[in-house]
């Protein structure tokens, strides 16, 4: 029974990558290349930024006589990561599951539902812990002799680590779940909760080279703090480095007791803690004069009122508008930062303009709130396609929302660069121009797409917004359109035309595809979405 | 005049063929009622009405109006309420019905006496603030019936439209039905529950794996039998 669970939960999760019903015979091979490649790309991305960390304090660790701290800032680095990336997706998986009730309803022990998502969320959890891990074994094993012993006390911890974050997760996510069913502005205090998240997990990534530097100066003592402090880390690294089977011990001790007592504590209260509903005081309806809108602006205001209604949806789609406004407030408050580069570097002096210009453009490009769109409309889709509106209306009032919400702060950076740097007329018209035509190509890009890979079949809308091909497409592909062109001017085109030019022609070609999925949207896109599902 | 022509329908899913060759005629003023075991093809046939669902072969009308033709136009004059209602739960009661009066265009005067006439009748007024998600199975199939009223539709398409209805609500339901037909509009559905198929409706069909095995007036079906004895003597054939 557990054994078919897991198996359920994994294929699930493989399903939620590969698994599309349109084209699921057609393009199963093309499928999975597009999908390596993205996973390639991913893996390496991530692989050498920790290959580059690690590598950055493994001598001077080792030589000072701490390779121990080595092996524990790696567990430490993996256990922060690993719970940050996965405790809003344990409270979805854990508490908020559609089919919970379905389950509890047949003869299987809650502890067994509750132990096939802990299994898929430890899957998660293995991946994240690969790209942290495994850089940091490497970076070892080329300075350093390892024995076998050592490599195999390496496995089981491996294997065991990613408990402790788990654990906190779980722990985390019943928190949340309690606190999100007590109050009435549930999204607001998700969304604000999970912003507080991200920007701790933003600010530990931007500070990582004044960490190193901290680290790499303070060995001793921030050695002996998590001698003192940090108990399964502390024996994790003293293990490794010195093959120490006592501290092994101790170290699974630390990592499966909390577990299996925290485990035990879900297990027992999960059908509490699932179906109890606090209840919040029912809000009786006054009547009241109803606004009256257009069809094509009630399309819209629904699918603005999903966005806002929805946290997952906001943080996991629409990170660039943060990012966006974070750079036009930081274009202002430090004016003088983009001149003191060129002080630095003087070659750079004709570019720093449309340099800023591209970085609007990419940050605009992170923004995949139209991706996931179709998908979201899930069992509910019978609801516009019974409606006497045209496909294409309903689809372009999702691209609508992506620019409604992207646009402003688009705007606002633009402006932000503008008046703070010195630009030239066409340097203006490209700032104004360019950005907002990405954020159009991003919106209307992310409903295509989406409109050849939906998924409907989701038992929680998170599937839909983090774990389907059409977002991992949207995301990839609309950075790709800002990049590629970047490097092609940097290796071709430099000496051939001015960058204001090539971004001129740039800007045709994009506003060509954009004009050209707009018909596909209007036409084939409409036609297709009337059936879907 | 017929409000609904399926002539010849036939929908298949790869080798099987859930709809073969289907024909039925719906007249205006007429409480319409298909009947089949699970996975007859009623809901198939009931999708294909509503131009939610492609279909292989054959053509349906509504009201004179092809609905390969002018989907749109077919739809302005239909309302479909699914066997599961799965709404938008983002959204309050209220919200989801000035959405679709929106959709509709139905003029504010209109939508605001509709909604407190249905919401009223169905005891739902005092939770129309309130998020879907918050709303009973019952309730939500309420909201459902609701919304499809609220543009006063010629044709209302129903698949199992009272599972889920407390009996109140079941009267209602059907007296609002009646209501349609008398003023010239036309009612087709679909219901396992033979006891209501037999009082209500004044034509049905009775459907088996995808064909159309009878159809009429209740009295031309069940003669001095009763459906459930008719239906079940031709599922056992």
């Amino acid at each position: 029974m557990l054994k078919a669970l897991i198996i359920t939960r994994l294929k699930a999760l493989y399903g939620s990558f590969f698994h599309s019903s349109r084209f699921k015979k057609k393009r199963r091979g093309s499928f999975k290349i597009l999908v390596a490649i993205f996973a390639l790309y991913i893996i390496a991305t991530f692989f050498f930024m920790f290959f580059g960390f690690f590598h950055a304090i493994c001598q001077p660790m080792v030589s000072s006589g701490f390779a121990w701290l080595y092996f524990s800032i790696a567990s430490l680095t993996a256990i922060v990561l690993c719970f940050i990336g996965s405790v809003f997706l344990t409270k979805a998986q854990l508490f908020d599951a559609q089919d919970n009730e379905l389950l509890m309803s047949m003869p299987i022990p809650p502890g067994y539902i509750l132990l096939s998502r802990i299994a898929m969320l430890l899957v998660l959890n293995y991946i994240f812990q690969l790209f942290i891990l495994v850089p940091a074994g490497i970076v070892y094993y080329m300075n350093y002799t390892v024995t076998a012993v050592g490599i195999v006390f390496f496995i089981i911890e491996f294997l065991f680590l990613p408990l402790i974050p788990l654990t906190l997760s779980c722990i985390f996510g019943w928190l949340l779940a309690v606190i999100s069913e007590r109050v009435r502005n549930k999204s607001l205090i998700t969304t604000v909760m999970s912003l507080f998240f991200l920007a701790f997990y933003f600010y530990f990534i931007f500070q990582t080279n004044r960490y190193l530097q901290v680290l790499i100066e303070n060995i001793h003592l921030i050695g002996s703090k998590i001698g003192s402090f940090v108990f399964p880390v502390y024996h994790f690294g003293l293990s490794i480095a010195e093959e120490n089977i006592s501290s092994l011990v101790l170290f699974l001790l630390s990592a499966i007791v909390p577990f299996a007592i925290v485990y035990a504590v879900l297990a027992h209260n999960f059908i509490k803690i699932t179906t109890t509903k606090k209840g919040l005081t029912r809000i009786k309806y006054k009547e009241q004069p109803l606004k009256v809108g257009s069809a094509k602006s009630a399309l819209l205001k629904k699918e603005l009122n999903r966005f806002y209604t929805s946290p997952m949806y906001i943080l996991n789609a629409s990170l660039g508008v943060v990012f966006t406004l974070a750079f036009a407030v930081a274009l202002i408050i430090y004016r003088d930062l983009p001149n003191l580069i060129i002080k630095d570097y003087p070659q750079l002096s004709t570019y720093i303009n449309p340099l800023l210009i591209t970085m609007i453009c990419l940050l605009s490009s992170s923004n995949i709130i139209s991706a996931p769109s179709i998908s979201l409309e899930g069992k509910s889709i019978w609801i516009v396609q019974s409606f006497p509106v045209d496909g294409s209306d309903v689809l372009l009032a999702k691209a609508k929302m992506h620019m409604v919400i992207c646009l402003p702060p688009v705007f606002l950076a633009s402006l932000a660069c503008i008046f703070t740097m010195k630009f030239s007329l066409v340097q203006i018209f490209l700032t104004l121009l360019l950005p907002a035509l990405v954020t159009v190509f991003c919106a209307l890009f992310g409903v295509v797409i989406n409109l050849h890979f939906p998924k409907f079949d989701w038992l929680n809308e998170t599937v839909a917004v983090k774990q389907s091909m059409s977002t991992g497409i949207a995301m990839f592909a609309s950075m790709a359109v800002i990049l590629l062109p970047a490097i092609l001017y940097g290796l071709l085109f430099m000496q051939a035309m001015s960058v204001e030019l090539f971004m001129f022609i740039f800007a045709i070609i994009l506003s060509a595809v954009c004009l050209w999925m707009y018909r596909y949207l209007k036409t084939k896109g409409s036609a297709i979405f009337a059936y879907l599902g | 005049m017929r409000m609904l022509k399926i002539e010849h329908l036939t929908k298949k899913y790869g080798d099987k063929t859930a709809v073969d060759n289907l024909s039925l005629h719906i007249k205006k003023g007429m409480i319409y009622g298909f009947i089949g075991h699970n996975g007859a093809g009623k809901t198939t046939t009931i999708k294909s009405c509503c131009g939610i669902l492609k279909f292989d072969n054959g053509e349906i009308y509504i009201d004179g109006v092809s609905i390969k033709e002018d989907p749109l136009g077919c739809k302005r004059k239909l309302a479909y309420i699914p066997d599961n209602p799965y709404l938008y739960e983002f959204l309050s009661g209220i919200k989801y019905l000035n959405f679709v009066a929106d959709i509709f265009d139905v003029p504010k005067t209109e939508r605001e006496e509709r909604i407190k006439k249905y919401a009223d009748l169905f005891e739902l007024t005092d939770d129309l603030a309130q998020p879907i998600s918050s709303y009973s199975r019952g309730m939500k199939q309420k909201l459902a019936i609701i919304s499809a009223l609220i543009h006063d539709p010629k044709l209302v398409i129903m698949d199992e439209p009272f599972v889920g209805l407390d009996p109140k609500a079941t009267h209602y339901l059907k007296n609002i039905m009646r209501k349609i037909c008398d003023n010239g509009g036309a009612i087709f559905f679909s219901t396992h529950v033979l006891e209501v198929a037999e009082k209500l409706c004044d034509e049905v069909a009775i459907i088996r794996k995808g064909k159309l095995v009878i159809s009429g007036t209740m009295e031309e079906v069940k003669g001095n039998d009763s459906l459930e004895d008719v239906f079940l003597e031709l599922e056992g054939e």
